[in-house]
């Protein structure tokens, strides 16, 4: 482990490798900053330059987006109430009042302080779980890996508010994954007799276009500036040293939401909003003075972001560990690492160590890092926002597509990350989650390969699944985990029809 | 008739889309070996389920009338232009290649569309051009494609 540690700190340390970094924080800003793209849209967007990189550099790449986008996110929810990315959504409650009060700055330096903390925290756990992570991942059978992957679908379909479209995308997803030649029983599937999807559908086109592509159309349905804020009404931005130092004098609410936001970011599908709503919550409850909350208390706005953060950290295990993306950001960096040969499981852990270490370090620097950059330049990348979005549209699109082309010098992946950008689409309309979809794609092929060594060693016998006890309990977890939500629609039913 | 029209809100007729779309698919699955077929055989069954059971979900909120209102539509027609402007793009590539096609789309879109000044344009379109130019082709060396018109003339 140590050895590991040296090398990939002597590898960061890299002009080249230092300044990937540093393109991944400032493009992870900007996305996260600017409502609607996030850090999914940032990772899709760049994944086609990886192509040519050594794949620590690619990770160090994506790992300088996901630590940045989160805090950029924070920036317009403290200044314009808008929230960059779902999760920041929890800072406005506290954050736009501060704003208000002539204290943008002190919630902003607040708030750049925390997520670094929080991210801290995060990587801090990641790194003593994934030790253990280790030996746990031994125990997993083919029976339980594919139960572990339902589980993973399963438990991001439940976060949605419309379960059964959720459960209904993954459904497609694993479809979309059979496509093409199938190695295992030498059969060509659901081709319709094009030759371009013998080699199946390729992930890459498949990301850009549910993400980059899929929200530049929904910019050019809605139109007009990307914020839809005043511009008058942005606050002025000073004192962020106070932020920095009014983080230090409240150690709990650091401590309680960066430990939040691991837990939660653990469990696949969960996600930052989830943590930093519960987070912000745990501090009110919590609090012996909650009578400023609301109005514009700054543990409002660092029980947030600090769990929003450490999040990347705890849903970086079930990924690396389990090969189970918890997040649409986690799943697009599956994607990196795959398309980089890296299998995620067990061997990643025990194999490539050293490039794990790197993306860790990695993570830890750039939240440090655009904590920094906010705290200076703030005011300079908030008027990204106010760019009319029709600029940013045919940019964006016209990158997007060259990036698909990219990958394999084909005409046929432009085509498909076209034909994705309006399935993304249709799917933001109609309310069918994107993420879900992806992410049976992306588990299509791991979910298939230990669904049929399952049925080999079963003979056949589908009960066998009941038999295998690790496979058994996260049954049962799913049955709770679908239950649950469905119980408690029918519990709220009968309360309001009794009232 | 008026109950029919107002059964065919997009959201119904999406649902009956899944579904259709559910039993080709695993119809489709019956036709493959045991081995490849076995998965998706699988799925189609829990893919139909689900289906079926969206497209009950949506007709009870039909009898109920909590369905949503259908799509205004100018927004509906926003939408066509929307897909419209990006399969005009793709069949320029194809056509005409990147390295001509993304400053003359950029360009096009940004005065026709959303009205800006020409120069303002032009600024943005080369910009971009330049972009894609030093990352794609000088930084990461990619050959990028040259369209259908300049490959046959070559």
């Amino acid at each position: 482990m140590l050895d590991s540690f040296v090398t990939a700190t002597l590898y960061l340390a890299d002009g080249v490798t230092l300044m990937y970094l540093m393109l991944g924080v400032l493009v992870g800003l900007l996305f996260g900053i600017i409502p609607g793209l996030g850090g999914a849209t940032a990772i899709a967007l760049l994944l086609p330059l990886t192509f040519g990189m050594e794949p620590e550099q690619a990770i160090t790449l994506m790992g300088g987006i996901m630590g940045s986008s989160a805090i950029g996110g924070s920036v317009t929810a403290i200044l314009l109430n808008a929230p960059g990315t779902a999760p920041n959504a929890a800072t406005c409650f506290d954050g736009y009042p501060l704003t208000r009060q002539g204290k943008a700055g002190l919630a902003i330096g607040a708030a750049a302080t925390a997520s670094s903390l929080g991210g801290i925290v995060g990587v801090v756990v990641l790194v003593a779980v994934l030790p253990m992570a280790k030996s746990l991942v031994l125990l997993f059978g083919p029976p339980a890996f594919f139960m572990l992957a339902v589980l993973g679908l399963v438990s991001l379909t439940i976060s949605n508010n419309n379960m059964l479209r959720g459960l209904i995308a993954a459904a497609l997803g694993l479809f979309i994954g059979f496509v093409g030649y199938d190695d295992m029983g030498g059969t060509l599937r659901f081709t319709a007799g094009i030759d371009y999807l013998w080699d199946g559908i390729k992930l890459v086109p498949a990301l850009i276009g549910l993400f980059a592509i899929a929200e530049m159309i929904r910019l050019m349905v809605e139109g007009g500036a990307i914020s839809k804020v005043d511009r008058n009404e942005l606050g002025e931005v000073k004192g962020v040293g106070a932020g920095f130092k009014a983080v230090f004098k409240h150690p709990r609410t650091v401590l309680s939401g960066s430990f939040i936001g691991t837990l939660v970011g653990i469990v696949p599908g969960v996600g930052g909003t989830v943590a930093s709503f519960l987070s912000y919550s745990f501090t009110v409850q919590s609090s012996r003075d909650s009578s400023q909350f609301g109005k514009g208390d700054i543990r409002g706005v660092i029980a947030p972001e600090a769990a929003n953060n450490a999040k990347d950290g705890g849903s970086l295990i079930p990924t690396l560990a389990f090969g189970i993306p918890g997040s649409a950001e986690m799943a697009l960096f599956l994607g990196v690492l795959v398309l980089h040969g890296m299998q995620p499981g067990p061997l990643l852990l025990i194999e490539r160590e050293w490039s794990l270490l790197v993306l860790i370090i990695a993570l830890l620097l750039a939240t440090i890092a655009s904590a920094c950059v906010i705290a200076v330049a703030t005011k300079y990348l908030i008027k990204i926002t106010f760019i009319d979005s029709s600029i940013l549209i045919p940019t964006v699109l016209s990158v997007a597509l060259v990036g698909a082309y990219a990958l394999e010098g084909s005409m046929g992946d432009v085509i498909m990350a076209a034909v994705f950008g309006v399935i993304g689409y249709v799917m933001i309309r109609l309310d069918f989650p994107r993420i879900t979809l992806v992410i049976a794609i992306v588990l299509g092929g791991m979910m298939e390969r230990n669904f049929i060594q399952s049925m080999l060693m079963f003979r056949s016998d589908w009960t066998g699944f009941f038999r295998d006890t690790t496979s058994l309990v996260i049954f049962l977890i799913i049955v709770v985990a679908l239950a649950l939500p469905v119980i408690g629609r029918i519990r709220r039913r009968v309360r309001n029809a009794n009232a | 008739m008026p109950m029919l029209n107002s059964l065919a809100r997009p959201t119904v007729l999406i649902s009956c889309f899944m579904l259709m779309l559910a039993i080709t698919l695993l119809y489709l699955s019956q036709g493959f070996g045991r081995s490849s077929g076995m998965f998706p055989r699988f799925i189609g069954w829990v893919f139909v389920v689900l289906t079926a059971a969206d497209v009950v979900v949506q007709l009870v909120a039909w009898y109920q009338r909590k369905l949503p209102e259908p799509t205004e539509t100018a927004i509906t027609i926003k939408q066509l232009k929307s897909m419209g402007w990006l399969l005009g793009l793709v069949v320029a590539l194809s056509i005409f290649g990147f390295l001509i096609t993304i400053p003359a789309y950029i360009f096009t879109f940004l005065t026709w569309r959303a009205g800006q000044e020409k120069r303002r344009s032009a600024m943005i379109a080369i910009g971009a051009l330049v972009f894609v130019w030093v990352i794609f082709v000088w930084l990461l060396d990619y050959e990028l494609y040259a369209g259908l018109l300049l490959n046959n003339l070559s």
